[in-house]
């Protein structure tokens, strides 16, 4: 599956590319966006406990669905005051980690599971393939080189 | 330290929630481990597919805890394996709980090192933008803007 770089550096551009228009898009919600993205991967704890003799991939693969990572998301608003809209920040960090994941050749999700157990992928790219790391990578740069050109006197201010 | 009750109640909602979607999801069985799907080809009914540690050593083989079943099987091989060793075994199951090996893989750890450094980095950046814009309050228990 794509990386955490790539996830993170997806999820940083999409904010910021929206930031141009909105001014919800802030960096500072642009850091729940990122969180949001990593959300689906907690699951790779799995791997962890693989090593302590401990199958629970069956269990936790939920969360790397849709419907697992949505409830991880509001655990996760109710953490913070404005719960309703870090969820939807959150949600769409979700959301460009799928995006991200469909891509792949990987057997399938059931991204729709309760609703329906049919497995999805667009299967373009390979699980091991890096060139998802390296163009999440030129994407990042572009952005914020945009980004710096953009909002050139207070990029640090900007909250 | 205060934690309003409706934050409470929707935590504990919303955690039992994600219990029973993941209770729910292992009990129909529809998890299939992408990474032994190699294994699985030609997996048919009198085979056993075995995926756990090594928990003693035979003179003829091995004892395997089958994590997914939570069993002990007993493998009849002549090959040397240490205590302890992760492994995935597609075979097939005689009586007594005795399995014979058609194929055979250890679990890799350089794939989790891999994915753990990529990781590591990623939440280093992560943590690095995120600890820019917010701070936990613990009294509080929230996660509130900087100023
Ligand atoms: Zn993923």
């Amino acid at each position: 599956m794509p990386d955490w770089i790539a996830h993170v550096l997806v999820a940083w551009s999409l904010t910021t590319i929206l930031g141009f228009r909105f001014k919800q898009f802030s960096q500072s919600n642009s850091a729940i966006v990122i969180f949001g993205a990593l959300i689906p991967d907690i699951y790779k704890i799995t791997l962890l406990l693989d090593s302590f003799g401990i199958y629970m991939h069956d269990f936790l693969n939920p969360i790397h669905l849709p419907i697992g990572s949505i409830l991880i998301a509001a655990i996760i608003s109710l953490f913070f005051v404005n719960r309703k809209s870090i969820f939807l920040f959150l949600i769409m960090g979700i959301s460009s980690h799928y995006a991200l994941d469909l891509l792949l050749f990987s057997g399938g999700m059931e991204i729709f599971y309760p609703f329906s157990p049919l497995k999805f992928q667009i299967g373009i790219i390979s699980v091991t393939d890096f060139n998802i790391t390296i163009v999440s990578i030129i994407l990042a740069l572009s952005v914020y080189l945009a980004y710096k050109k953009y909002n050139k006197k207070n990029y640090f201010n900007l909250v | 330290m205060k934690l309003k009750p409706n934050r409470l109640i929707l935590g504990i909602i919303f955690l039992s929630m994600l219990y029973l979607l993941c209770y729910n999801y292992a009990s129909e069985g529809y998890y299939q481990d992408n990474s032994v799907i190699n294994l699985l080809t030609g997996y048919s009914e009198n085979q056993i597919l075995l995926y756990g540690h090594v928990t003693d050593i035979y003179k003829d083989g091995f004892e395997i805890y089958n994590v997914r079943d939570k069993t002990a099987y007993h493998v009849k091989t002549n090959l040397k394996i240490s205590l302890d060793t992760g492994i995935y075994i597609l075979g097939t199951l005689n009586s007594n709980n005795e399995v014979i090996i058609i194929k055979m893989m250890k679990f890799k750890s350089e794939d989790v090192l891999d994915v753990f450094f990529r990781s590591l980095f990623a939440s280093i950046i992560f943590l690095t933008v995120f600890l820019r814009y917010w701070k936990f309050n613990p009294k509080k228990i929230l996660i509130i803007r900087r100023k």
